[in-house]
């Protein structure tokens, strides 16, 4: 490129930036400044290369931005500062001339003054404030970026949908079979593109140790359908969707790239070893975007047609009843969703027939809004996110109520002043406006002060640890909607609890008001401060009524009788077959480290499981009993669904489960010998009530399998599920590589996590090593949702706590300054101390005790919605509802009784003279 | 207009805004002329950007201490070259400026630091 075109293309650049300035600034300076830049350019010549380049950039962005933000800030200050009254001449040029933005300037200006002159007042009230948006705006904060945000490096996202195979009637769904997909993509006249992933793990290598790395298996278009361009190298094409294991191409993303590849931008065309094959990076994808799920981390993409050789079973790319696939796609221009819902469902209907008979209930296709959840749990997740939505915004009344409390005090104390305005020829509206403003004003600075508590807030969120299958990453930090919105919070609120007060302050009669010169108690005004107090009393008890219903059932999780152990009982994920291991070889592996394991110190017992309880996850068959007759809700062709684990020898033993009769799993139990299980005492009463089940065969697939022992009942899948049959396999007779290794210690399982990882590299340093984790924390995501929940919840509840005594607290203490001569009176008559206390203490603490009965009603009626995350615990729970109204009085009563002790020690003659 | 009794309203100057007004004593300049001649005047201390540089003549321009000038050059660029030049208030401020600084040269606490860091 030219010398001159290289400089006129930054003198561009350089243009735009001025931008950044008032546009009066850039009128009068911006040539100017670019024709500055463009000298200095053309005489430092050596600044070329891209070294050259940043510099220069760097050195003009340091340079524009602040002066650009000072430049803006020294505009506004002048706009509020400029003279309010024009001068004739000089200033005329500065008078904007539109009388509604001057009297905004004006009452700002005055708000601002009159703030400064009580910092006190304007910095407790600011913290107040700054509180209670922080609670809602950390919550709203973390729901934008799980629900609002839209999947990042997605073009035109509105256009993408969900696809979910559904019952027309019925609330049943599947995923979709590879053939089904194909149909859709192929037949589709709605869609522009129709595209199918699923999650896959894999293990990616150079040479030496493998690292896990969280995959997605996608079909070819995939990318194209949610428009996301590579940022280096390609996606897939066409081609490689075709023929299975000939295209062993990967795309990593831009967060893997960078951790396990520093950026090397040498990337596209290099070999890799995935699951101890051969591959080749194609691409990587842009920063930002991972995948449709954004709070699931994901490393990389492979295409679909690798599936088979990365241990998906080869029939899955050919059977049509075999669902594993998650679809989306992207409607055609001009289409309608509830069309090509209807172009879908039709598709669907011609291959009906292509499937297993029993496939013909789910026979329609629903498309919803991409939400970056799977489509069946996101109405749970975003109930629940709305709940704690509804909590937080509990606390936002509290403050506001608060600040609502001090600025009708602060009103009361300015009675005087508007009286002397109005008597000058205030209209009461003006006077109403300038309050507002100062309301507004106190509500900005407060929510200013909440963002950056919901800064650090979701940064402490975002530490926390969720044990889950998948690895989740997440930025929960505020957006500019989280901005949009607190300031929008802050606006209202300011008017709603500015108001009252300003009312209150403006209805006056100036003749009276300017004449009595002590600030009265008017009843109309104590009425409403009095209110203020009890809807403050009676939300900070419905908070902590749901925080204490939250840890009851955080309690009763904790205490459920699940029937097994998960003390002492490390986890170690495990799949050999992700470095290239053969099944042959896989056992061997893990027979050698259940030895070398077994001889561990401390180590007791060793076992495999492939399905942990309580793990959130849980796979089902449908099996023939023979002489089973169908009860009521049975499939009429007398099958039976039934959940089932597949575990190794010696499990029960380590999980503590007692076989109630029979054996558990043996060695010898393995794909040569005939196919064994061990069922729960459920299943025995199920199908053969009153007799023995063991001995007994049932069908699976028609393959007859022979029960050889019972187990006791436990929970499988979830703390509060009703009692079923549910039965356990033997893993070596339904061999899948991926499985977890148990191991039974007598001290603490987190130590066993070097003692796992060293015992696999012994075995062969190629292997990457197993995250380990414990039984205690593999099966608390049952209790996850009631964990944040109680957690959320009760910190929510503390602060209202907080926030509603401290109020009290200064309603009761302004109350007896005012009353001071009141009280001085009373002594002076005779009352003594105590029953000036009880007095006091008696006012307060009826307001106390009526915003418990409110509360208590309101919380009544509000806990039902509780209910299902509950386990069971009553939304009426007596404990809570005995414990939590006598705590906050307690609160209350200890608040009140600091300044009822003050008014008691008044002297008479002391409280006469000041008045 | 500003008149002359807002003089000491206007000091103490900034030492950038002394820098620029002395660079306008001899002679009227622009932008980049500023820049440098600035550059020159304080051996490199002080090396003004673009954004610092418009701002500190703007609050000069508001302040009426420097004018802008009809002087126009040929050449490239020329057009959009800007001259400033400096008032009369202008230069009545730098004397006053200098004459303050002046007198910090000869006050007390300059004496005294002599003294201090005199070697004994």
């Amino acid at each position: 490129m030219s010398d001159d075109r290289r400089v006129a293309r930054a003198e561009r650049w350089y243009a735009a930036l001025l931008f950044l300035y008032p546009a009066e600034f850039r009128r009068r300076f911006g040539p100017d400044m670019r024709q500055l830049f463009t000298d200095r350019l053309r005489s430092e010549r050596g600044r070329t290369g891209a070294t050259g380049a940043a510099t220069l950039w760097a050195g003009v962005l340091l340079d524009l931005l602040p002066s650009a933000l000072l430049e803006r800030a020294a505009q506004l200050r002048d706009w509020l500062m400029r003279p309010l009254v024009p001068a004739p001449r000089s200033a005329a040029r500065h008078y904007s001339g539109d009388p509604m933005l001057d009297t905004l300037r004006h009452d700002l200006r005055y708000a601002l003054r009159s703030l400064r002159r009580t910092p006190s007042f304007t910095a407790v009230a600011v913290i107040v404030v700054a509180l209670g948006t922080g609670a809602v705006t950390t919550i709203f904060s973390a729901a934008s970026a799980l629900v609002l945000r839209p999947i990042p490096g997605v073009r035109d996202p509105g256009r993408v949908v969900d696809i979910r195979r559904v019952e027309s009637r019925g609330r049943g769904s599947m995923s979709p079979s590879y053939p089904f997909f194909e149909h859709l993509r192929d037949e589709t006249r709605t869609m522009s593109g129709v595209a199918a992933w699923t999650m896959m793990p894999l293990t990616l290598s150079t040479g030496g140790q493998g690292t896990a790395v969280s995959a997605d298996v996608t079909s070819a278009n995939y990318f194209d359908v949610l428009g996301v361009r590579p940022q280096l190298g390609r996606f897939f094409v066409a081609a490689e969707d075709s023929a299975p294991g000939a295209h062993p191409v990967i795309v990593l993303s831009d967060g893997f790239w960078r951790r396990r590849f520093a950026g090397d931008r040498q990337i596209v065309g290099r070999s890799v070893l995935v699951n101890g094959a051969p591959w080749t990076v194609i691409g990587v994808a842009p920063p930002g975007f991972t995948g449709v799920y954004p709070i699931v981390r994901t490393d990389a993409w492979v295409p679909m047609m690798m599936a088979p050789t990365l241990g998906r079973d080869p029939d899955a790319l050919r059977s049509a009843g075999s669902g594993w696939l998650t679809l989306f796609g992207r409607l055609a221009d001009g289409v309608a969703p509830e069309r090509a819902a209807a172009d879908l469902t039709r598709i669907l209907r011609v291959h009906l027939g292509e499937e297993p008979p029993d496939y013909k209930d789910l026979n329609a296709v629903r498309l919803s809004r991409m939400t970056g959840f799977p489509a069946d749990g996101a109405p749970m997740i975003f109930t629940f996110i709305a709940l704690l939505l509804g909590v937080s915004a509990l606390v936002l009344v509290i403050a506001s109520v608060n600040v609502g409390i001090m600025l009708l005090a602060r009103a009361a104390a300015r009675r005087r002043e508007m009286a002397i305005r109005i008597a000058l020829g205030a209209g009461r509206a003006r006077l109403i406006r300038q309050l507002l403003t100062e309301s507004v004003v106190l509500f900005i600075a407060g929510a200013a002060g909440g963002l950056l508590i919901a800064f650090w807030s979701t940064g402490v969120f975002q530490r926390i640890q969720v044990p889950a299958e998948v690895p989740l990453s997440a930025d929960l930090g505020p957006d500019y909607r989280v901005l949009v919105f607190t300031l929008a919070v802050a606006v209202i609120t300011g008017l709603i609890f500015g108001l009252a007060p300003a009312l209150q302050s403006t209805r006056h009669d100036p003749d009276t008001d300017l004449r009595s010169d002590t600030a009265g108690t008017g009843l109309r005004r104590s009425r409403l401060r009095n209110s203020l107090v009890v809807v403050q009393m009676a939300v900070s008890l419905l908070l902590l009524m749901s925080a204490g219903l939250f840890l009851r059932a955080l309690t009763r999780g904790a205490h459920v009788d699940t029937g097994f152990e998960t003390a002492h009982i490390a986890v170690a994920p495990v799949d050999v077959s992700r470095s290239g291991y053969t099944d042959a070889r896989a056992r061997v592996f893990l027979d050698a480290l259940r030895e070398r394991l077994a001889a561990a110190p401390g180590v007791t017992q060793v076992s495999v499981a492939r399905w942990i309880p309580l793990g959130g996850s849980s796979a089902g068959t449908r099996i023939r009993v023979p002489n089973h007759a169908p009860l009521p809700g049975d499939r009429p062709d007398g099958m039976v669904d039934v959940s089932f684990g597949e575990v190794g020898p010696d499990y029960f033993q380590v999980l503590g489960i007692p076989l109630v009769n029979g054996r558990g799993f043996l060695a010898t139990d393995d794909s040569a010998a005939p196919q064994v299980a061990v069922v729960n005492e459920a299943f025995g009463r199920t199908f053969w009530p009153g007799s023995e089940p063991v001995g007994r065969v049932f069908y699976d697939d028609d393959t007859p399998v022979t029960i050889v022992g019972v187990a006791r009942d436990a929970k499988y899948s979830s703390l509060n599920e009703p009692l079923r049959p549910f039965m356990y396999m033997p893993v070596a007779q339904r061999w899948r590589s991926s499985t977890n290794v148990l191991v039974k210690t007598t001290g603490d399982p987190a130590a066993l996590g070097p003692v796992i990882r060293e015992a696999v590299r012994a075995i062969d340093p190629i292997l990457p090593p197993p995250e380990v984790t414990t039984m205690d924390v593999a099966t608390s995501v049952s209790l996850l949702p009631q964990r944040v929940a109680a957690g959320v919840t009760g910190a929510l509840g503390l602060l209202g706590l907080l926030l509603a005594v401290v109020g009290l607290y200064g309603v009761v203490a302004y109350t007896v300054a005012q009353r001071t001569r009141e009280i001085g009176i009373r002594m002076a008559l005779g009352a003594d101390g105590g029953s000036v206390l009880r007095l006091v203490l008696g006012d307060g603490m009826r307001l106390v005790v009526i915003g418990v009965v409110i509360g208590m009603a309101l919380a009544a009626a509000a806990t039902r919605v509780l209910a299902s995350f509950l386990f069971g615990v009553s939304p009426l729970d007596p404990l809570v509802f005995a414990l939590i109204p006598v705590g906050l009085a307690s609160a209350a009563l200890l608040a009140t009784w600091l300044p009822a002790r003050r008014a008691a020690a008044t002297d008479p003659q002391a409280a006469l003279r000041v008045s | 207009m500003t008149r002359s009794a807002d003089i000491p309203a206007l000091l103490p100057l900034k030492p950038v805004e002394l820098e620029l007004l002395l660079a306008l004593v001899d002679e009227e300049r622009h932008g980049y002329g500023l820049v440098q001649r600035i550059a020159e005047q304080t051996d490199g201390l002080i090396r003004l950007e673009p954004g610092n540089l418009y701002r500190v003549i703007r609050r000069l321009l508001t302040a009426g201490l420097v004018q802008e000038s009809s002087r126009r050059e040929t050449g490239p660029g020329a057009e959009r070259r800007r001259y400033y030049r400096l008032t009369a208030l202008g230069a009545r401020v730098i004397d006053a400026e200098l004459a303050r600084l002046r007198a910090v040269l000869s006050g007390v606490p300059a004496r005294a630091l002599a003294r201090r860091l005199r070697p004994t």
